[in-house]
């Protein structure tokens, strides 16, 4: 694999040239700090950007043009990255070379789509708008059928009142202020204000990649504003305990952690490991086995580790009568962390994190992904990092664990009749 | 071991089938640093009556049980299977459908140890009574789970609406009141009708030498005692109507959710003499030209703001029937009913969306062999619907012609259909 970077002016290419795979990715990249009122505007504008566009004017006419393409994918996916934001807008397409098409037909495809959008008189055009808005609409309501997920953005509104609580989907309030004119103008502002790069992986000639890049997406506003990454989060002396009705069938109980004043050292290595032995990895942790294997309360417990929000949350459904039983399971396999983790653990989270760094690099998106922390965060190369993982001690992993301080336990009640 | 080149591809799979009757597929790819190794017996939710050579009568388990014996298969004398494969740091799991049990091993490390632990594992049978008991409780949250998700609710009533005799009406994993008659007896009895090397198959994709998987389970199968049985499934007869044509359940939704299913039956074209594979391909490319992406109801559909997103199309083939199934959310259920019934009873076709299709299948079945997982789903979907897997099918797609096309849409009529709509509680 070559990667190289190459430097436009206002914005920068990365390239990964590889002939492991048939399949090319691409991602356009939008990326700022995160603010909550214009969360649901950036959500919307996603959308619309990927729905059709001033070339092909209607969603039928884009992926007619996608098929012709050999079936290929543009979408729009949404991260909040601690207190950043980033939107990519991604292309995956057939090695051209395979099907001797001409390459430049694949590489402007996302750039000309996005340049243009499908907007007239300085507005986004009504139909396709008012369709695409009741979606988003649809997108942020429907949390409410997700269980897992309900519980957990109610867990983060209760305990943070940061930016690690922003729902990235936005809020219906904000949404119906939205008009074809104000998103318009909002595109307008993520070109002037938002840092924008290009990552792209294949077996292509990358110098010809950039070519067609450069002739095809101009943008001549210099960034120079700061994008922050990490939340501080405030630590509770008394811990929260929330409790709220739900429809759900089974009881969905969270639990909301902060670590308190980690090093970038355990911020990358000691708290992965930390949480694969917690509950990050599904079927050997100790969540798992105290609650499902010994105690056959539950047919999920895991937990989950926000890097750049400096916070662990837990997540169960359980049926109601076990609801003393869970929580108390669950402080038990957080005591554990400090007083019953032994070495065979910690060597098992070695591997398994050896092992879901190497998926990665069979998977194109994921290896971009890689290149992008590295430019962002300063994250290392895969092979640096399994080394540092596999210098993790118990030690450190003790140490870290008197630094994961209880803030919220959030209860979403089993519905009365909701017992089989 | 037999080589067989995957036509118009640079791709050769690796078969061979030991005298046991397991048979082994290997397709390398050795540009990837991963392994997948499946590793499956066809015994699915619906194989709930059978008998063996040595049975006189028919016997019936409980519902759910393919499934049940799946979890408590990963318990062994020593342990949890789980135990060693954490020490190797592999990603393992398992999951069964209507007609097959998969245990499946993912890692780029070890490949030896794991491949041989899996051959062992599935291959020793330990239940007691206590773990059987101790995984009800387990499985019923499982179950409780499905239910609170509108999505898998849409499907599995959609085929409870489709089928009347047919086994797929009911839950993969059983309901609750199921499970609790499943014992210590049928458990075994499952086993070991089912987990037998002529019932068996595995299936290795990614960083692999096919020969050093090839001795692995050589030396495996001379160490086990093999019990092969016969199997005798009971054969339900399935009429073309529905068991419900319409039906509403109230959930807790915000949007209407919909599913429509059409049950065509496969002898309407029985005088083309297609080969399963054939008619498959052409009902599957007539269907998305017909809803897909590019079709002009969805294109309708989304400008009169019927629907805000697409339609998905679901698909499922049985012995006698195809089931293609419709869904999408929408505030307009029955406008979007009377438009899509109006299309499938209107069908006109043109040549360019057919030749479009078949780009598009054909690209498509090219980049699946860049992901390990989904060329292995794919060998596994091969095996269970033609008992073999199909080298050729990017000759298939040449052979598609738009006028068989065109001439099978007239046979279509002959077709029932079920609709199912999942309704927001609080509009009560």
């Amino acid at each position: 694999m070559l990667y190289k970077e190459y430097k436009c002016n206002t914005y920068n290419v990365y390239t990964v040239k590889t002939d492991k795979f048939k399949t090319c990715h691409m991602e356009i990249i939008f990326r700022n700090n995160i603010d909550k009122s214009t969360v649901t505007k950036r959500s919307l504008l996603s959308e619309m950007l990927v729905e059709n566009s001033n070339i092909y004017k209607t969603k039928k006419d884009m992926n007619i043009e996608l098929e012709n393409l050999y079936n290929s994918f543009f979408y729009s996916v949404i991260n909040r990255v601690g207190s950043s934001i980033l939107t990519s807008y991604c292309f995956d397409f057939i090695d051209p070379n395979l099907v001797n098409e001409n390459i430049e037909e694949f590489i402007k495809f996302p750039i000309i789509n996005i340049m243009n959008p499908n907007v007239l008189n300085n507005e986004f055009e009504n139909n396709t708008f008012n369709y695409v808005k009741q979606r988003v609409k649809k997108d942020i309501e429907s949390i409410i059928e997700e269980p897992k997920k309900y519980s957990i953005k109610k867990l983060l509104e209760n305990m943070c009142n940061t930016e690690s609580s922003i729902d990235i989907n936005g809020n219906i309030e904000d949404l119906e202020m939205i008009t074809p004119t104000n998103l318009f103008e909002f595109y307008n502002e993520c070109l002037q204000h938002d840092y924008i790069d290009i990552y792209i992986i294949g077996n292509l000639n990358m110098d010809n990649v950039v070519e067609i890049i450069k002739n095809n997406f101009n943008l001549n506003i210099l960034k120079n504003h700061e994008v922050l990454y990490e939340v501080k989060n405030p630590i509770r002396k008394k811990v929260k305990e929330i409790f709220l009705d739900s429809d759900f069938s089974q009881e969905n109980i969270c639990f909301g952690y902060n670590i308190d004043n980690m090093t970038e050292y355990e911020r990358n290595y000691v708290a992965n490991i930390y949480n694969m032995i917690l509950g990050g990895s599904s079927l050997d942790t100790k969540l798992y086995n105290n609650l499902r294997n010994e105690n056959s309360l539950c047919y999920n417990c895991s937990s989950l580790y926000q890097k750049f929000d400096n916070l662990i949350i837990i997540h169960t459904a359980i049926s109601k009568e076990n609801e003393n039983l869970a929580i108390k399971l669950i402080k038990k396999s957080i005591n554990d962390m400090i007083n019953n983790i032994d070495e065979t653990e910690l060597e098992n989270a070695k591997k398994l994190i050896s092992t879901t760094l190497n998926m990665a690099l069979d998977n194109p998106g994921k290896i971009i992904d890689n290149y992008l922390f590295k430019n962002l965060y300063n994250l290392e190369d895969i092979e640096i990092r399994i080394n540092k993982y596999n210098n993790v001690t118990l030690e450190e992993i003790k140490e870290f664990s008197k630094k994961v301080k209880l803030n919220t336990v959030l209860c979403l009640k089993e519905a009365e009749n909701g017992k089989d | 071991m037999e080589k067989i080149k995957i036509s118009n591809t640079n791709e050769v799979l690796y078969y061979h089938k030991f005298d046991s009757g397991l048979e082994l597929y290997v397709l390398p790819n050795n540009n990837q640093k991963n392994f997948y190794i499946t590793y499956s017996t066809k015994f699915g939710s619906i194989d709930t009556t059978f008998k063996t050579s040595n049975d006189s009568t028919y016997k019936t388990v409980p519902n759910g049980i393919a499934h049940y014996l799946e979890h408590l298969k990963f318990n062994l004398e020593s342990g949890s299977a789980f135990d060693f494969f954490s020490k190797l740091g592999s990603s393992v799991n398992a999951f069964t459908s209507y007609d097959v049990t998969c245990f499946e091993v993912f890692s780029s490390t070890y490949f030896k140890e794991n491949f041989n632990y899996l051959l062992d594992y599935v291959r020793t049978p330990y239940f007691t009574k206590e773990l059987v008991n101790n995984e009800r409780g387990i499985i019923t949250e499982e179950i409780k789970m499905y239910k609170n998700n509108p999505n898998t609710e849409l499907a599995y009533a959609s085929y409870e609406n489709v089928f009347v005799n047919d086994l797929r009406k009911n839950l993969i994993s059983g309901e609750v009141e199921d499970i609790k008659e499943i014992t210590l007896e049928n458990i075994e009895d499952c086993y070991n009708t089912f987990y037998n090397p002529n019932n068996m198959f595995i299936i290795v994709t990614g960083n692999v030498n096919p020969y050093e998987a090839m001795g692995i389970v050589e030396e495996k199968e001379r160490d086990y005692e093999h019990n092969n049985v016969e199997i005798n499934r009971k054969k339900i007869n399935e009429p073309i109507r529905v068991s419900n044509e319409y039906k509403e359940i109230k959930m807790n939704v915000e949007t209407n959710k919909v599913s429509i299913s059409y049950k065509i039956p496969k002898k309407n074209f029985k005088k083309y003499n297609l080969k399963d594979e054939m008619l498959y391909l052409y009902i599957e490319i007539l269907f998305n030209i017909l809803f897909g992406t590019t079709s002009d109801i969805q294109d309708k559909l989304l400008t009169s703001s019927v629907i805000q997103d697409g339609i998905n199309i679901n698909k499922i083939y049985t012995k006698d029937y195809m089931i293609f199934s419709l869904t999408t959310d929408t505030d307009y259920p029955e406008m979007f009913i009377k438009m899509i019934n109006d299309t499938i009873n209107n069908i006109s076709l043109n040549e360019e969306d057919f030749k479009r299709r078949i780009k598009v299948m054909k690209s498509s079945y090219i980049l699946h062999f860049d992901n390990i997982e989904l060329v292995n789903n794919n060998i596994q979907d091969n095996i269970l619907l033609y008992g073999k897997f199909l080298n050729n099918e990017m000759h298939l797609y040449d052979k598609l012609s738009f006028n068989t096309l065109n001439d099978l849409c007239k046979l279509l009529k002959n077709k029932t259909c079920s609709t199912l709509v999942i309704k927001p509680k609080k509009n009560n």
